[in-house]
């Protein structure tokens, strides 16, 4: 990978650099110039062979402009692309990252109770509550439940219980 | 979100669709002055300012739509490279604001940390 595209993939704000920036606005600049003075031109004259000239002017104007979207579109794709590859490949090290993270934040502390919850559950549980038994579940802090906003399981009444998280039934 | 905002925020999305529509504008203003004619050089010049000026604006507008596009998902990579930068300061040790946002999509009643990168 070049120089650029690396310095352009961690800092830019933006997919371009200035030099996309001028082809673009410069193309831009000539086809609207062609087009103004092939307007101007071929409005004052009277017959068809003399207003073909003109015509061709103003066809290559707007090809020019075109040719300078194209460019710009072209190399935002390109410095777009071009990222999403870096950080595709740099998933398997967020991924291990973002677990351990996971894991580090869900370790319980040796003298707390376990409690264990799982996806589309409301309420958390003991690690022996039937309720828990046979599902998906995983351990966490109580403090993390809670800000989850799960509420203590009603039949092995886990820490938290009767403090109005879970009494209500 | 009132008006201001929002063609402060998409300003170039809202440049865009302008100038779609004067493109289209244009074509039409062409169109209706060719077909008023017969004379082949009373058309040429409603070809040249409607025709040709119609397609130079849709091109512009099309060109800053699809810039509008790429921005977004440059903006999106430049996010989660900011996540991921903040992610390995946290495990050397250093302090980030991005720590209680990692810990709350790693509970277990919420879809796993895997699917946030994945997704």
């Amino acid at each position: 990978m070049s120089d650029w595209a690396r310095t352009a993939a961690t800092r830019a704000t933006v997919p371009w650099r200035v030099g996309d920036l001028t082809v673009m606005a410069g193309a831009n600049l000539l086809g609207l110039i062609g087009l103004l003075v092939a307007n101007f031109g071929g409005g004052g004259q009277a017959d068809l062979g003399a207003e073909l000239p003109w015509l061709r002017l103003g066809i290559g104007a707007v090809v020019v402009a075109g040719a300078g979207n194209a460019l710009w579109l072209m190399a935002g794709v390109r410095a777009v692309a071009i990222r999403r590859r870096q950080l595709l490949e740099r998933a398997p090290a967020i991924r291990t990252a973002l677990r351990s993270v996971a894991d580090q934040s869900n370790a319980l502390p040796a003298d707390a109770e376990a409690l264990v919850a799982g996806p589309q559950m409301t309420r958390y549980h003991r690690t022996d509550c039937p309720a828990a038994a046979g599902r998906p579940v995983a351990p966490a802090p109580l403090d993390g439940h809670l800000r989850a906003g799960l509420r203590p399981c009603g039949i092995c009444r886990p820490s938290g219980w009767g403090d109005g998280g879970g009494a209500d039934r | 979100m009132d008006l201001l905002t929002f063609i402060r925020n998409q300003w170039d999305r809202v440049a865009a669709w302008a100038l779609i529509a004067l493109g289209a504008l244009f074509l039409l203003v062409g169109w209706f002055g060719v077909s008023g004619t017969v004379i082949p050089s009373e058309q040429l010049p409603y070809l040249m300012s409607g025709g040709l000026g119609g397609f130079f604006l849709l091109g512009i507008g099309a060109m800053l739509w699809i810039s509008a596009d790429l921005r977004d998902e440059w903006r999106k990579l430049d996010d989660l490279d900011e996540r991921w930068a903040a992610l390995q300061a946290d495990e050397t040790g250093d302090s980030f604001e991005g720590r209680t946002d990692a810990r709350r999509i790693s509970h277990p009643s919420e879809p796993p940390v895997e699917a946030e990168i994945a997704g």
